[in-house]
């Protein structure tokens, strides 16, 4: 009777995941919609403008004097054979400079720069051919457009300021035209999203209560107001030797909650507990995910970690090697992708959309660690600094709630490590995440770390705020070594 | 015929596998490399064989003799010359390396020897036969599998109890730390090669005889060796050894059961369900990565 | 005007699908040139048609195990389960064509569902051989319940009860043409299939898994799912291909299906480039397109059989020790190196 009990749980905090994922996904491409809409606005626009010009050119031209009309087109037209004559000039110079290297009788050098002033002179001539003919030819075009004397100009000029008056208004017109559109668009989307979301919305409250329903009510009560992830005797045993013995440590939501101790201690497997990557042998890990739901980890799978809202870092800088690193974000985003795959093979606008959300979103991600530069670069030979730097872009991705952090500052120099401390701190505070780090250097443990956590040999020495830990006797005998 | 007749009559091939397999493996451990082009070193040295013995009239001894040697040193050529210069190649890579290496071979080995069939002779012709003769045993089996159970007696003794048995099992554990430790590994990868190839050709002198000489005639060996890597474990020099005895012995009951036909497939199922049991074959050992 | 008729061109055939349209369109014409006249050697179009049918199972094969990081060694006793398969429906069952393959490519869906399955308990090499063990065993079995050795196939003569379009009662000739026209199509599709799931989320979460098995599963991929669905591909292509191999060939016998195609078919997708679907078809005509389509025409190959294998051999042992990456790789290389040419020219001749 239990155990269909717990599958009922289970199906149902599966639906009310799959329905949170539902409304945020749906939130979130509302947000990408708009963006998108505020570009092709822009888009159109300009293309209107664009188009507004080349109506009221002959009437411009109408308005300016001939002689100066000409003057600037001429000008514009010898930018552009320029651009192209630099080159022929520069290919003059390297011949003669090629020809001096080998020369090597003074008749043959003097040769050298006589070809070289003869090709010159040959150069400027076709310049002005061309200016002649360019002048001549842009006059007889302008002849009839443009105006012949000044009294002409002034009455031109009149007429060109009324037309000019007029297109501004239509362009003004169709600024308002393609802004109101934009708003209609985006609300009419709004209220599609605005329904998909009320539907999930009930959908998801609704299997919430189911779900609560079936629940263990034991599990209910373990977490206090604001924890967000509470350790409950964890042991971990491997064969004889205890890794992680009897530990218990609350993580408060939206804090940097540090983990320390000497080498061996067992920071690392308690890692691997807490995401799964080992199942613990006694004891329990208590979460509450976006639902608000507190699930125990311990039934989670590995791979379905991340959908509750964990992330993680590894050690050993563990990206994709053969993918570059925008696509290694990607990668990192594989959770949000709904297409399955039937999209896939033939690439159907759905899978479309959602890889232009998404990459869209990598492209933030990465611009808000300074990595856009790297995007199409593969992470092979990248600084170790900057490998770490992918990493942590890597858990931004899925919208985390919990980011676990193994050793963020290994392998950096101090720069780097203050850079780093920098980062996590505004990473918590714009992403509104919980941060859990595991961590050698005091430095950064001391100065970023809310909450911090001591162990040695997998058994608790001391918790508390850095200043506590410091001043503990245990921590300072094991660790700190007296200081 | 009773099971001790099977267990005769399988002892050539035992002998025969155990040889193929151990080169194996031997390669394995030590260059990580699966050396699909085993049994084509020792098909060159068995036409090398052949050939002085029918061809040149040198007398038998010498020409195993010169076989043996011959194929050592192009082990240690083929090593120096090819995977040394694939250090950074995959693994998948080194065993496309080897089956180019096979290609090679298969098609140079016509233009070398000429496209004519030999015959090997046995090394012995007599049969010997108990008093109620019921068992019959060539003298050419008997003298293979001696011979093979003496070298790779002597091979696993020396991996055991010498200083080049140590620096091989280090090389095979860990290239970079041996290394460290003051082995020259390209020395034992070399060696490795060349014992591989002389021992390959051991066994094709053993089985030549009872075939035709064809560029393809040890390619069954091959994949009996392989799969006697497979049942007992790459991991391990005994399993091998172990999966050698096992499948003629396997092969010869259903033989003897009188279904010809299921031979194969009977190994092959008795090996998909051991590594289904034990997925590192029975004595191999699994490395777990931390994470 | 033209201008931007040119760049729109332009823009088509940089869409990664256009060459394997091109590609088709090149293969269907083959057969037209035989048809009239310009290739006179049947023999030619056989050897293409072989090496497309190939080229089928090492896309799968590629997405086994340039994307899944996979060995699999029983390949080829796919095909030919797939053959003898197809043998069974068709021709002693009667059922369609169409129905058939349908049927096949269900069975050939458990059949690499299955090792699947496996892989989770066995990796690397031991898979590879398991796998060959098992399509080894699958094949055997259907030798030895059949009783015979040599599988035919009656000639295709309607489609959906319609008769081919010139198709003679002579003409066997004619039905063979029809099912050349069918199988370029089927490849490009396949191919342009293949290429989309390549560069889609599940090609990426294959990389990642083959890459760093644990950093997958911590970014929510399920090694499961992923290793099913790269085996299940990778086996229905191959019986697919075996399907048509029947179709067009009408005729094989279990030994057509050993080892030694499985390792071709390896040695095609590593020179070729493991992670390209034209390195692989490029590595497919290597190895086993020239001989029929070239070598076979000139005496000096006629004679010395041999002198393919020490050709091929040699350049598997160029490509893996200089290319790893196999032939696309080799094509990048030549990419960078104009590209460095290119400058180099206008260094020299503009001093910049």
């Amino acid at each position: 009777m239990g155990i269909s009990k717990k599958l009922l749980h289970n199906f149902y905090s599966n639906r009310a995941e799959n329905f949170k994922d539902n409304l945020d996904g749906a939130i979130e491409y509302n947000e990408f919609y708009q963006e998108k809409q505020e570009v092709l606005l822009k888009k159109h626009y300009d293309k209107f403008v664009a188009q507004e010009q080349e109506k009221l050119e002959p009437i411009r031209l109408s308005s300016v004097l001939l002689k100066s009309e000409v003057k600037i087109q001429v000008a514009e037209k010898l930018k552009s054979y320029d651009e192209k004559d630099i080159w022929r000039r520069k290919a003059n110079t390297q011949t003669q400079v090629r020809g001096l290297a080998k020369a090597t009788t003074d008749s043959d050098k003097q040769k050298i720069t006589e070809a070289y002033e003869t090709q010159l002179r040959s150069l400027d001539k076709r310049r002005e051919e061309y200016e002649h003919k360019v002048t001549a030819s842009i006059s007889s075009k302008l002849q009839s457009v443009c105006a012949k004397d000044e009294k002409e100009q002034k009455e031109n000029l009149a007429k060109y300021e009324v037309a000019l008056a007029e297109s501004d208004k239509r362009c003004k017109a169709e600024h308002q035209k393609l802004e109101v559109q934009k708003q209609a668009n985006i609300k009419a989307f709004q209220i599609k999203t605005d329904a998909k979301v009320s539907k999930a919305s009930k959908k998801y409250e609704t299997t919430l209560v189911d779900a609560k329903k079936y629940s263990a009510s034991k599990v209910d009560q373990k977490l206090e107001k604001n924890v967000v992830l509470s350790l409950h005797n964890l042991t971990m045993q491997f064969g004889g030797l205890k890794a992680v013995d009897n530990l218990s440590f609350d993580v408060k939501k939206g804090e940097i909650f540090g983990l320390i101790g000497p080498n061996g201690a067992g920071k690392t497997t308690v890692f691997n507990c807490i995401t799964q990557f080992y199942k613990p042998t006694k004891g329990e890990v208590y979460y509450e995910d976006k639902t608000g739901q507190v699930l125990l980890l311990n039934e989670a799978k590995v791979h379905n970690v991340i959908k509750k809202g964990i992330v993680r870092t590894f050690q050993n800088v563990e990206l994709v090697w053969e993918l570059t690193v925008l696509e290694n974000l990607l990668v990192a985003a594989h959770s949000l992708f709904k297409s399955n795959l039937f999209d896939q093979f033939i690439h159907t606008p759905k899978l479309k959309k959602e890889e232009e959300m998404i990459r869209a979103k990598a492209l933030k991600v990465l611009d808000y660690l300074g990595l856009t530069y790297l995007q199409n670069a593969y992470p092979v030979g990248l600084p170790y600094g900057i490998l770490k730097k992918i990493e942590l872009a890597r858990t931004l991705m899925c919208n985390p709630r919990l980011i676990i952090l193994d050793e963020p500052a290994a392998g950096l120099n101090d720069a780097e490590t203050q850079e780093l401390a920098v980062l996590i701190k505004k990473i918590r505070d714009e992403y509104k995440v919980t941060i859990f780090l595991v961590e050698h250097d005091m430095g950064l443990v001391m100065d970023i770390c809310d909450t911090i956590c001591a162990i040695s040999f997998g058994k608790m020495l001391a918790i508390g705020t850095p200043k506590q830990i410091q001043k503990d006797p245990a921590v300072q005998e094991a660790y700190l070594g007296g200081e | 015929m009773g099971i001790l007749q099977i267990l005769l009559n399988s002892m050539q091939f035992i002998a025969i596998i155990s040889l193929a397999t151990l080169g194996i493996v031997l390669i394995f451990q030590t260059s990580i490399t699966t050396n699909f082009a085993q049994s084509m070193i020792a098909t060159v040295g068995g036409f090398i064989s052949v050939t002085l013995l029918t061809k040149y009239g040198v007398p038998a001894l010498a020409s195993y003799f010169i076989a043996v040697a011959a194929m050592f040193l192009f082990g240690v050529f083929i090593d120096a010359v090819i995977i040394r210069f694939a250090r950074h190649v995959t693994p998948v890579g080194k065993q496309m390396l080897t089956m180019g290496i096979v290609l090679l071979l298969t098609g140079l080995i016509p233009l070398v020897f000429g496209n004519v069939v030999m015959q090997a002779p046995k090394f012995s012709n007599t049969i010997i036969t108990n008093a109620s003769n019921t068992l019959s045993f060539s003298m050419h089996n008997l003298i293979g599998f001696i011979l093979a159970a003496v070298v790779i007696a002597a091979i696993f003794i020396c991996l055991k109890f010498t200083k080049w048995g140590l620096s091989v099992r280090a090389t095979a554990s860990n290239e970079t730390v041996a290394k460290m430790m003051g082995i020259n590994t390209r020395i034992i990868t070399g060696v490795s090669w060349g014992i591989a190839g002389a021992v390959g050709t051991l066994a094709a002198l053993i089985y030549a005889p009872l075939t035709q000489i064809t560029p393809t005639m040890m390619v069954s060996v091959q994949v009996q060796g392989f799969m006697a890597c497979v049942l007992g474990g790459f991991t391990s020099f005994i399993g091998p050894i172990v999966g050698a005895i096992i499948i003629p012995v396997l092969r010869n009951i259903v033989g003897y059961l009188g279904a010809d036909t299921w031979k194969d497939v009977v190994v092959y199922l008795v090996i998909f369900l051991v590594v289904l049991i034990k997925p590192m074959g029975l004595f191999g050992k699994k490395i777990v990565k931390k994470v | 005007m033209g201008q931007s008729i040119a760049l729109r061109i332009k823009r088509v055939l940089k869409h990664p699908l256009s060459s394997f349209v091109i590609l088709g369109i090149v293969l269907l014409l083959v057969n037209v040139f035989y048809r009239a006249g310009i290739i006179q050697d049947i023999a030619f179009v056989r050897s293409v048609a072989r090496v497309i049918i190939y080229s089928i199972v090492a896309m799968g094969f590629s997405l086994l195990l340039g994307y899944a990081g996979l060995a699999s060694l029983g390949t080829s006793g796919l095909i030919g389960l797939g053959a003898f398969l197809i043998q069974l429906t068709y021709s002693q069952k009667g059922i369609p064509m169409v129905i058939s393959i349908l049927i096949c490519l269900v069975i050939a869906l458990v059949v690499g569902a299955l090792i699947g399955f496996i892989s989770l308990r066995i990796e690397g090499m031991y898979l590879a051989i398991i796998t060959l063990c098992l399509s080894t065993i699958l094949v055997e079995l259907f030798r030895i319940g059949w009783g015979t050795d040599t599988f035919n196939l009656p000639r295709v003569q309607t489609f959906f009860g319609k008769e081919f379009p010139g198709y003679s009662s002579d003409g066997g000739l004619l039905v063979r043409d029809v099912m050349y026209y069918i199988l370029v199509p089927l490849f490009v599709i396949v191919a342009m299939l293949t290429s989309n799931l390549m560069r889609s989320p599940t090609g990426r979460a294959m990389l990642a898994m083959k890459d760093s098995d644990s950093a997958a599963k911590a970014m929510g991929i399920s090694v499961l799912k992923y290793r099913l669905i790269a085996f299940i591909i990778a086996t229905v292509y191959a019986v697919f291909a075996g399907c048509l191999y029947m179709f067009y060939f009408r005729s094989t016998t279990y030994t057509d299906w050993g080892l030694a195609l499985s390792l071709n078919i390896l040695a095609a997708v590593i020179v070729g480039g493991s992670k390209s679907l034209l390195g692989c078809i490029l590595g497919c005509f290597i190895i086993f397109g020239i001989d029929g389509m070239f070598l076979q025409n000139i005496p000096f190959f006629q004679n010395n059989t041999n002198f393919i294998y020490i050709i091929s051999g040699a350049l598997i042992i160029i490509v893996v020790m200089f290319y790893p990456g196999g032939l696309a790789h080799l094509w990048l290389d030549l990419k960078i190196l104009i590209r460095k040419l290119k400058l180099k020219w206008r260094h020299y001749k503009y001093g910049d």
